[in-house]
């Protein structure tokens, strides 16, 4: 037996000019599948980021006591990017199993590490900034996106009992335009230091006929990680440069 | 060709570089496991052994193509075990045949491994107690029967069959201790 299978195996290798494939393709092989896992960390870290700061920043949460607990999970929980970080615990999850020495790994250890590593990295991405910027960036660019935080701003909405939200679409000396969540423009009168255009906020007060709005209060639907360097982004209403301090 | 006495004192993974400056030497390796990966493909598949040898050599050439692929710090053995049970998986998924043990493969020693592990009276007759043997690890799970097969039919330790199977050694004993339990009930 040990003649023939070993010969025809040989043989065989001979005459289909097999080759042993190149090592280099096994090591592309594990460090893409390496280079996926750090990849999908890196953006499920992103992802948490954000969600630290939708959860710290939020400034309607005060105000939606009255509504039921689930409309307010429904308003406060960042799904999206919950999903995005599932979604790339999932890849990570799946591409380290798939390196050389993945297997000899608990599942439930490497998804525990996965969140461990993601919430470390998250937490930096969210004290520099980048949270911020990362919810703000998807906001105006992704429709999508745009379409949930929408959605969910549309449940704050009730002009009856003085609850707006919306975007500033545009900024006057005295007051402000606001799109609401619903496409309803409103003319708001308020001071209008450190509100910029095309911010999203909520506002609370009394509603005026003509689609007025007398504001008790006006802030922005996610507080800024920092205050603005220039809040003021529309030349025609502070053409000058601010004052030097001392001046 | 026959093993030389020189080559027999060769290492695996000695033998794994010989055989990429020289695809002749692959021949020992062939040699070294042909009739273990054999036995092993006929326990956990229902093949005929025509066919388990047609499996035996295509598994041979699977390996002698990711040969640059193993890795040093893990047994040949076990590499080679791996791809075989990969490659009868997916023969079996490739013809949906239900891998079943066959009688003839359990040998003596795996019978005593069995009788002492399992408390199995030595004094039945060894024909009924293997037919005994084969039907209940025929009524198993797939996973459980797996590593019963490979603990005393192959004898490989927890840290090759976790390298086999490819799961925690944690997942191996429980696989072990659940296959075990499922055993002794279906003997009862």
């Amino acid at each position: 037996m040990t003649e023939q299978i070993g010969e025809k195996i040989l043989e065989k290798i001979k005459e289909g000019h097999i080759k042993p494939k190149p090592r280099w393709e096994f090591l592309l092989k594990n460090y893409v599948t390496w280079a996926i896992f750090a990849i999908a960390i890196l953006i499920g870290s992103q992802a948490t980021g954000v969600m630290i700061f939708m959860m710290n920043h939020t400034e309607w949460e005060d105000y939606i006591q009255q509504e039921s607990f689930p409309q307010q999970i429904l308003m406060n929980l960042p799904f999206f990017w919950l999903v995005v970080l599932i979604i790339f615990i999932a890849v990570a999850f799946y591409n380290i199993k798939h390196t050389k020495q993945g297997y000899k790994h608990s599942p439930l250890i490497i998804v525990l590490l996965s969140i461990i590593i993601s919430l470390a990295i998250g937490t930096i991405v969210y004290a520099t900034g980048g949270g911020e910027r990362l919810e703000d960036i998807f906001y105006r660019r992704v429709g999508f996106y745009q379409q949930i935080m929408r959605q969910s701003g549309r449940m704050f909405i009730n002009p009856e009992q003085g609850r707006i939200a919306g975007v500033i679409i545009e900024i006057t000396p005295d007051s402000v335009i606001v799109e609401d969540f619903q496409g309803n423009i409103w003319k708001i009168v308020t001071s209008t230091e450190n509100l910029i255009l095309g911010q999203r906020v909520h506002i609370l007060g009394n509603m005026l006929p003509d689609q007025q709005f007398e504001t008790q209060i006006i802030k922005p639907h996610f507080r800024p990680f920092r205050p603005p360097k220039n809040p003021c982004l529309d030349p025609q209403i502070c053409p000058g440069p601010p004052p030097m301090p001392g001046l | 060709m026959v093993e030389s006495p020189e080559f027999a004192k060769k290492t695996d993974s000695e033998l794994v570089e010989l055989t990429l400056e020289n695809q002749d030497n692959f021949l020992y390796i062939v040699n070294r496991y042909e009739t273990k990966l054999l036995h092993f493909i006929r326990r956990i598949s229902n093949v005929s052994l025509d066919e388990a040898r047609d499996l035996l050599q295509e598994v041979f050439i699977k390996v002698y193509q990711n040969l640059n692929d193993f890795n040093p710090s893990l047994k040949f053995s076990s590499w080679i075990y791996r791809i075989t049970r990969n490659h009868v998986i997916s023969h079996y998924r490739k013809n949906k045949n239900k891998p079943i043990l066959l009688a003839a493969e359990i040998n003596e020693e795996a019978l005593n491994n069995l009788s002492s592990e399992f408390d199995i009276d030595k004094k039945i007759d060894q024909q009924i107690l293997k037919q005994s043997i084969d039907g209940i690890l025929n009524q198993m799970d797939n996973r459980y029967k797996e590593v019963i097969v490979l603990k005393y039919f192959e004898e490989k330790n927890y840290q090759e069959i976790s390298d086999i199977i490819k799961k925690p050694t944690g997942t191996v004993a429980t696989y072990l201790n659940r296959g075990k339990k499922q055993f002794k009930e279906k003997f009862k």
